[in-house]
């Protein structure tokens, strides 16, 4: 499913994989700070090397493993904000579940 | 207007809200809780003001259509491209039973046809065609077009105004600061991130939320402060107001030393093309310095500016910061309820690394922005209790204060060329 070279996190794309920014935001508030610091810690030891593969393809017509990569790039993101600024998988003070839609994201795979 | 707040207070030589010739009293809850002032808003506020709808762009051929539900104005609105290129509402409803005809919120079609009964429209409005119409008693199809809404479009707004023979134009009624704000350039304005929500709040207090910058260092503790307050400004004061008549604007405060924290390294991955200035931005594309290079963009030409918020009356915020623009509406559903909408326009990244950047600046908003909203509920339940009759704003609130004051005017003015003082 993920290029070759990237066996190691492999087990990360059934759970974080999914299509838009909203569910990369809710597949992270759901999930425990342990399970959100392993991917982090795994993604972004290899973070270099996939922006690399990533970067070999037009970002509107990547290879179904390369999206995969690039997907599972842009959950890191969410991990990110969870361990480097909010310090929880959501923020304590504010509603959960809430009742913010996000009707349009970024594109691709917003 | 007491005139006598205008002179000088101690310790508030530099006051936004003095400048402007404000009152610095506390203020009456009655317009945050009270269905009968609700009542007066749709009436003198919602039903005499233009209003802002969308941008040009979502309507960009002949037929493209918008449909805005207008609750506050029991108005279901279609916004149409003409084959003229010119942009006209309609209420979007039926001529035959007042059937509601486009159920879509967008799309494009040559003409609009009712389901009920295949009624069709064409795009200026007229009606085209009847089924069986010569069993309809002394007919006149010139008369049955859609009831047009009077529109005009702004650097590429679209406003509506309610009023059947609006007694202001667009120009009249933004004055000063349409003019103002003539020129600017609205790059990315064809695609955004968009949130939307439904909250138990009147629509000012999630307005207010979005007016001011004193809760930044309080509830955006961890997401906001570091980069929007320093030592130097540990309350995150704005460093500028301005009003012009009903509308007004503020400019918020940069931490110019910011700078993702050694630790950040998913953030640091984000933004690892980009100066430290663009750090909180989903984009750095040319056009955004051309709109930040225009003299209306932090008109004071502060080093230690982040962004501009104009509060346009009643209900829209149209704000610029280092990534480029972004709006909020505010749509009222009832005295205690409230239709946010929040879009920040980007171009559809060209490259992985701008589309991993904008995901990281979708992400931290969808925090900053449930911490804002979040709360507005709590404030309107605090409201509510009636524990209290007055809320206090300090200077840098002085956004608020302005727009209560002049929805208290136009309640109170017989006409709108009243309250703005025409």
């Amino acid at each position: 499913m993920l290029p070759p070279g990237f066996e190691t996190i492999e087990k990360y794309v059934g759970y974080w994989d999914v299509p838009t920014t909203s569910e990369r935001w809710e597949r992270r508030a759901a999930a425990s700070m342990d399970e959100i610091r392993a991917f982090y810690d795994d993604m972004l030891a290899h973070a270099d090397q996939a922006l690399d593969v990533i970067a070999l393809h037009d970002i509107n017509a990547m290879p179904d493993d390369v999206a995969t990569l690039a997907r599972l790039m842009l959950a890191l993101m969410s991990a990110a904000v969870a361990i480097e600024v909010v310090g929880a998988p959501r923020d304590p003070y504010s509603p959960y579940p809430h009742s913010v839609r996000v009707l349009r994201g970024p594109s691709p795979w917003g | 207007m007491n005139i006598e707040t205008k002179s000088p207070v101690p310790g508030f030589d530099d006051s936004y809200t003095l400048a402007l010739g404000l009152d610095t009293g506390p203020l009456s809850t009655d317009p945050y809780i009270s269905p009968a002032h609700y009542e007066l808003e749709r009436e003198r506020v919602f039903g005499r003001a233009w209003l802002a709808m969308g941008r040009e762009e979502q309507v960009p051929e002949s037929g493209s259509y918008i449909v805005r539900e207008l609750e506050v104005c029991n108005a279901s609105v279609l916004i149409v491209r003409q084959k003229s290129g010119g942009i006209q509402a309609f209420h979007n409803v039926c001529s035959h039973r007042q059937n509601l005809i486009m159920n879509s919120s967008e799309g494009r079609a040559p003409r609009f046809t009712c389901r009920y009964h295949s009624w069709t429209f064409g795009t200026d409005g007229a009606l085209l065609s009847v089924p069986d119409e010569r069993r309809f008693f002394d007919f006149d199809k010139k008369k049955c077009g859609l009831t047009p809404i009077a529109t005009e479009v702004w650097q590429g707004w679209i406003f509506i105004n309610m009023q059947s023979e609006p007694e202001v134009s667009l120009a009249e009624f933004l004055g000063d600061f349409g003019k103002f704000y003539t020129g600017v350039p609205f790059p990315g304005s064809g695609h955004s991130l968009k949130f939307e929500a439904n909250l138990d709040a009147n629509w000012k207090v999630i307005s207010d939320a979005f007016a001011e910058s004193y809760h930044v260092p309080s509830i955006h503790n961890k997401t906001l402060r570091p980069a929007f307050s320093n030592a130097s400004n540990p309350f995150a004061r704005p460093i500028r107001a301005s009003a012009w008549g009903p509308h007004s604007a503020y400019s918020a405060f940069a931490n110019l030393e910011y700078a993702p924290p050694e630790n950040a390294l998913g953030e640091r991955l984000a933004y690892r093309n980009m100066g430290a200035n663009n750090i909180i931005s989903p984009s750095g594309a040319n056009e955004i310095d051309k709109l930040l290079g225009h003299p209306s963009i932090n008109p004071n030409n502060s080093a230690e500016w982040c962004s501009d918020a104009n509060v346009i009356f009643p209900n829209f915020h149209l704000d610029v910061s280092f990534g480029g623009f972004f709006i909020h509406h505010f749509w009222p559903t009832s005295h205690r309820s409230t239709r946010w909408v929040a879009e920040y326009f980007m171009e559809p990244a060209a490259d992985f690394q701008t589309r991993l950047q904008q995901e990281y600046y979708a992400i931290r908003n969808i925090e900053v922005l449930l911490e804002d909203i979040g709360n507005t509920e709590r404030v309107q339940k605090g409201m509510e209790t009636r524990a209290k009759r007055n809320i206090y704003l300090q200077d840098g609130e002085v956004i608020i204060r302005n727009l209560l004051h002049h929805i208290d005017r136009w309640i109170k003015a017989d006409s709108a060329r009243e309250a703005l003082d025409l």
